[in-house]
């Protein structure tokens, strides 16, 4: 028995469906389209955290609130509610692209590293894994 | 010591051999764990404080991953809200839904820690897990502990103001319902919002962990120690300095107590994963075309006693076979040539500072150069 080629084996099994799987799945998007769904989820769960977040708001001072509102506090205050959103948008947005990229990165990363183990497989024991079966599913 | 590195060694290899058993055991006790203690403490809806049903959830949690447990036990949480109040209930799936969006959703992985932190605190030992967090994961785990300690201190405003909303009645017509609600939820917010205790435990256990964390990644000796200790002690400053600024009541002795337990769970955790002989430790300089390396090699302490057991095996054979007495130690660790990497690599200077590397037996000669190589071939070829 090849105690190293049945090491090998035994790593990228285990990478491949246990530790490594999320990171599989994201390695199948190219970069700007897994870029692009995160900033969208992103988008969508911010806007509604931030719904949330006024709605709080409200709920605890809405009384203080009501008491004093003039026209041009409500024009201050709909301008700041706007930018406070912004900014928080923003702010999640870049933290969410530097997060995804860096996930990526990882990811074609690990992808590189298992096709090249598989191939060194390949290299190994051609008859077992022909050209028929090649691909990260030999194994 | 040899007991206790033979005791670790029969261990991680019993867990080797026996883990796909072993896990799921270990994630059905702390599912148990933190469905019986979200029971006990929210326990209004005896329906659910049923044991089959606790157990039936906690088996369901073992053999799925850790997210299932931590649905599960939100789910449980929420639901034992509802039996005091509807708005209760939507309070909690709020704080859930909020932590998620702004917080969790960067830090997948900590599930474990998310469902550990409120069962610690509810134990009174809420530095234990910034402790092994630091430990074993990275600056992420913030996300997590944070998370557990304000979804505890969720469950205890609602504690604390459940006779007061069990008496207000969620029927009525939609008017009166808002009427009703307004208070209710301005009650359960200026309990979580307007709460110092909170915010000083989350302060302190973030700087716990985060300082646990970059002391064990430092390289000088005894770098887990000074961790688990400074990070222990640290919690215990911060919670007294805030204690006396804010004029909170701490408990010393559960202070002391929990500092105790975190330290004594941090050397566990340090005895499994991270045993070294910084007595052994080599210090190595070299270059290549691009770089200075300076190296420092600390051994595992396992290996190291495998090493020495093996030159004491050869040099008693060594003896037997050559019938002379054992007055003469021969250097038989010694795997590799006295000097090859010099000889391979005029550039190449070993240094051994420490003075207890004279014996061969206590310091076996070690080519880290080429173990060098080899894990930059590894690391080239990803």
């Amino acid at each position: 028995m090849d105690i190293k080629r049945i090491r090998r084996m035994v790593k990228v099994e285990r990478l491949i469906s246990r530790d490594a799987r999320e990171e599989l799945k994201i390695a199948r998007y190219y970069r700007s389209d897994y870029l692009g769904m995160m900033l969208l989820k992103n988008f969508f769960l911010v806007t509604v955290g931030y719904m949330i977040l006024i709605g709080l708001y409200l709920v605890g001072n809405g009384d203080s609130l009501l008491e004093g509102i003039y026209m041009s506090d409500l024009t201050v205050m709909i301008t700041m509610g706007i930018g406070g959103y912004v900014l928080l948008l923003l702010l999640y947005s870049v933290l969410t692209y530097m997060i995804c990229t860096l996930r990526h990165v990882k990811a074609k990363k690990l992808e590189r590293y298992l096709d090249h183990q598989l191939e060194l497989l390949q290299e190994e024991d051609p008859a077992e894994t022909g050209s028929e079966h090649s691909g990260r599913g030999t194994v | 010591m040899k007991d206790l590195l033979g005791f670790r060694e029969k261990c991680i290899s019993f867990s080797e051999e026996y883990g796909f058993i072993l896990f799921p055991i270990c994630k059905f006790a702390v599912a148990f764990a933190a469905f019986r203690m979200i029971n006990a403490a929210l326990g209004y809806m005896t329906q659910m404080n049923n044991l089959f049903l606790v157990l039936l959830m906690s088996l369901i949690s073992a053999v799925t991953p850790v997210s299932i447990m931590v649905l599960l036990a939100g789910l449980l949480v929420v639901v034992q809200c509802y039996a005091v109040h509807l708005l209760v209930a939507v309070f909690m799936l709020v704080v859930f839904f909020l932590l998620y969006i702004f917080f969790l959703r960067f830090a997948p992985n900590m599930g474990l820690a998310l469902i550990l932190m409120p069962i610690a605190c509810r134990l009174g030992v809420p530095s234990v897990l910034p402790v092994a967090c630091g430990l074993l994961g990275g600056p992420a785990g913030v996300i997590g502990v944070c998370g557990g300690g304000v979804i505890y201190s969720a469950m205890s405003v609602v504690i604390q103001n459940a006779p007061s909303l069990q008496n207000s009645s969620s029927a009525g017509s939609l008017s009166a319902m808002v009427q009703e609600a307004l208070p209710l939820l301005t009650l359960l917010l200026d309990g979580l919002l307007k709460n110092a205790e909170l915010m000083l435990m989350l302060i302190a256990l973030a700087t716990t962990l985060l300082i646990v964390y970059f002391v064990r990644r430092m390289s000088m000796d005894y770098a887990w120690h000074i961790a688990i200790v400074g990070g222990t002690l640290s919690y215990a400053v911060l919670i007294l300095a805030g204690g006396f600024f804010m004029d909170m009541d701490v408990s010393f002795l559960q202070l002391f107590l929990s500092s105790a337990v975190a330290v004594a769970v941090g050397e566990g955790i340090r005895f499994f994963c991270f045993q070294v002989d910084y007595s052994s430790t080599q210090h190595l300089q070299f270059e290549d075309d691009e770089y200075y390396y300076y190296v420092k090699a600390v051994p595992k302490t396992a290996w190291l006693e495998e090493r020495r057991q093996r030159a004491k095996k050869t040099a008693a054979q060594k003896k037997r076979a050559q019938g002379r007495p054992a007055a003469v130690k021969s250097p038989v660790g010694r795997t590799a040539p006295a000097q090859p990497a010099v000889s391979a690599a005029p550039d190449f200077h070993r240094q051994q500072r420490h003075p207890s590397s004279a014996d061969p037996l206590e310091m076996p000669a070690v080519d880290f150069r080429d173990q060098l190589e080899e894990t930059l071939r590894n690391i080239q070829d990803l």
